[in-house]
């Protein structure tokens, strides 16, 4: 490794973030190559759609750059990127008139309560293939909360901020994706 | 416990999330129903996979490409961004830069030739307005470099969608491929058009907008098309 | 004349056994044609707020109202190779031809029937072809058209409706709801509105040709960019209309 290169992988994400909000297009593509993956992998899961989840991702860096002026490393820059990626995602799905509400709100779809004679044994292995397979069968607002709950690990307190939701709502559609999840995952076992 | 309350604190259990006491009732009934039993086993082995895999990422179609289109985009904005400042500095920046100071009788000077100033505009301004209906010259030329730099950003965008387009174009039955040649060749009608009346009107903001459209439209096309 | 005769006859003869022979083999085309095409059709229990999503390819989509509290798929897919996955999601049907089909090739025609229930929201889209939608009173109803077919909407009562392709026609009989959404647009083709006389709406119409007809719904108080913008409030504006076309009529109609 050379010494351009150690000093590279040394530059912090705000070190990076300072110079790129000085117009360094250098550092922006450092942190474009750093957290591209992230982000993609993040709309990805969020929207579903391969392609959504490009230009999703391309608007994230674009916005990225707009306001990276205003991030003054309070917290951690991958935190402060995904919560972007995360309102990006969100307000794309308000435009395109997903009904968030429909998955959001209490009550409105009440958790199948298992009973009978299910086979415990039938549960397939979880891999990543079925398990991207099901989450995008998932409504948007399911699939939103399984992501950043149980996939990207945010508490739910965090999640009730950015979804402009409470905690309780947060904690009983994640309750309810997980069931649904459970259930697409028994139908790809059942079906193969 | 019944199965729903136990299903219920199912959750909270492999969250970690659980007090003693109700782990204790939860297990007693967990113990005596199986069915309950699988949903425990089942969510476990779905929440374990998911932290186990936890920051590992997907990377896009084309890493590259994306960049690409994302520098692209970026270096179209700062480039009309710095125009602007560049021009900036030559206006206001040397006039506001500038400490002044001032007597009383220099500042009424100041004021009276302000309002003098401003009344010759306004005058000038409407004989003009009322002379040929139009805006002043220094607008469309604004007007147009806007324009042009908003159809070269989209352009760039266009370019890659049409690329990705033409691979999987050999794919498609002839009649697809019939199809979307006579629709993309209609929507360029309509953008070559809209470019040539605001080549003769560059104020012509009904132009303007079947422009944007039809250069949405295009792309919407492009990528409607490029999943095929 | 006995010789004439005969060669009469015997071409008589051998144009019915020409027709014969040319029926047999359309009687076969058409037999062959209806085995390679298949067909399904499926019904699904209907919810408090059924919603449908169907993204074809290539083919017609034709969604209609019927009186029971379910959905009825039905699909006629011309290639053998083609596949259909309908999946039931709470109150969702959603059919994405594209994602069934992926790695599969071309898989030619899929025309689609779908009859739901009225208060369903429709959201409907096709790479080409055809798309009628009629006798639905819900909150959206969206039908898009990537290149060209046209779109019918008919008896439509929504609060939201989106209509969009390239070349194609886009006819709109319904009535406009209070605070309700409405966008159609088309590059090549004309659109047509009928509503009743008294609507309320703010209007915003362009049309690069100069082709657009308020009828009945003209006031004074509309603003024209020489004929091919009109923007302006018919009654008390209370929903929003938005229709764009390149080349093509933009005509309202009073029912």
């Amino acid at each position: 490794m050379t010494a351009a290169e150690t000093e590279t992988s040394q530059t912090s994400d705000y070190e990076l973030a300072q110079k790129a909000a000085l117009g360094e297009m250098g550092a922006f593509e450092e942190l474009y190559q750093r957290h591209n993956r992230r982000v993609y992998s993040l709309c990805l899961r969020m929207t579903g759609n391969v392609s959504e989840a490009e230009d999703l991702a391309q608007e994230v860096f674009i916005q990225l750059f707009r306001k990276i002026g205003s991030f003054r490393g309070e917290s951690a820059f991958t935190t402060w990127l995904h919560r972007l990626t995360v309102n990006q995602v969100l307000m794309h799905f308000r435009k395109r008139g997903v009904r968030m509400e429909q998955t959001t709100e209490d009550g409105e779809t009440p958790i199948q309560i298992v009973k009978g004679t299910e086979n415990p044994n039938s549960m397939p292995v979880v891999d990543r293939i079925a398990l991207d397979k099901a989450i995008v069968q998932l409504p948007p607002g399911y699939r939103t909360v399984f992501t950043l709950h149980d996939i990207e690990g945010h508490e739910h307190e965090e999640i009730a901020r950015m979804l402009g939701c409470s905690v309780g709502t947060s904690k009983s559609q994640l309750h309810k994706a997980r069931m649904k999840l459970r259930g697409l995952l028994r139908q790809q076992k059942a079906s193969e | 416990m019944n199965c729903e309350q136990c299903q219920e604190l199912i959750h909270d259990l492999v969250d970690g999330s659980l007090s003693h006491l109700d782990e204790l009732t939860l297990n007693t009934h967990l113990k005596q129903c199986l069915d309950c039993d699988s949903v425990r086993q089942d969510l476990t082995s779905i929440l374990s996979f998911c932290q186990t895999h936890r920051g590992e990422y997907e990377a896009p179609p084309n890493e590259q490409a994306l960049w690409l289109r994302i520098r692209n985009v970026i270096e179209a904005e700062t480039g009309s961004h710095a125009q602007t400042a560049a021009r900036e500095p030559s206006f206001l920046g040397r006039l506001m830069g500038r400490t002044w100071e001032l007597s009383l009788p220099q500042l009424a000077s100041l004021a009276a030739a302000i309002v003098l100033l401003v009344s010759l505009t306004t005058v000038v301004g409407l004989r003009r307005w009322d002379g040929d209906g139009s805006v002043p010259n220094v607008v469309p030329q604004a007007q147009a470099s806007n324009i042009n730099d908003r159809i070269w950003q989209r352009r760039q965008v266009i370019n890659y969608w049409n690329q990705r387009v033409e691979l999987n174009k050999t794919r498609w039955s002839p009649e697809m491929r019939e199809t979307f040649d006579r629709n993309l060749k209609v929507i360029d009608e309509a953008v070559a058009n809209s470019l040539n009346e605001l080549n003769q009107n560059p104020h012509d903001e009904v132009s303007e907008q079947m422009l944007n459209e039809s250069l949405n439209d295009k792309l919407a096309l492009l990528k409607e098309f490029s999943d095929l | 004349m006995r010789i004439r005769l005969l060669t009469r006859r015997r071409r008589v003869g051998a144009s019915y056994l020409a027709v014969g022979t040319f029926l047999t083999l359309i009687l076969l085309a058409t037999a062959g044609t209806v085995n390679a095409q298949q067909q399904m059709s499926k019904r699904y229990p209907g919810g408090k707020n059924v919603r449908v999503e169907l993204r074809n390819i290539s083919g017609t989509i034709v969604v209609e109202s019927w009186n029971k509290n379910e959905i009825r798929l039905t699909a006629t897919l011309e290639s053998k190779k083609a596949q259909v996955v309908p999946k039931q999601i709470d109150d969702c049907l959603m059919v994405d031809v594209m994602s069934d089909n992926r790695g599969r090739g071309d898989v030619g025609d899929i025309n689609f029937k779908l009859q739901v229930p009225a208060n369903s929201s429709v959201d409907v889209e096709t790479r080409r072809g055809n798309i009628s939608v009629s006798n639905i009173r819900s909150g959206l109803v969206r039908a898009h058209v990537s290149s060209e077919g046209d779109i019918e909407l008919t008896n439509i009562s929504a609060t939201q409706v989106v209509a969009q392709n390239v070349i194609g026609n886009i006819y709109f009989d319904g009535e406009f709801s209070s605070g309700g959404t409405y966008e159609f647009k088309s590059t090549k083709g004309d659109i047509t509105i009928r509503i009743p006389g008294n609507s309320a709406f703010r209007l915003v119409a362009a049309s690069q040709m100069r082709q657009i007809k308020l009828n009945d719904f003209w006031n004074n108080g509309f603003k024209t960019q020489d004929g091919r913008k009109y923007v302006g409030d018919v009654g008390d504006g209370r929903s929003s209309v938005s229709v764009t076309n390149f080349s093509g009529q933009i005509t309202f109609l009073r029912k």
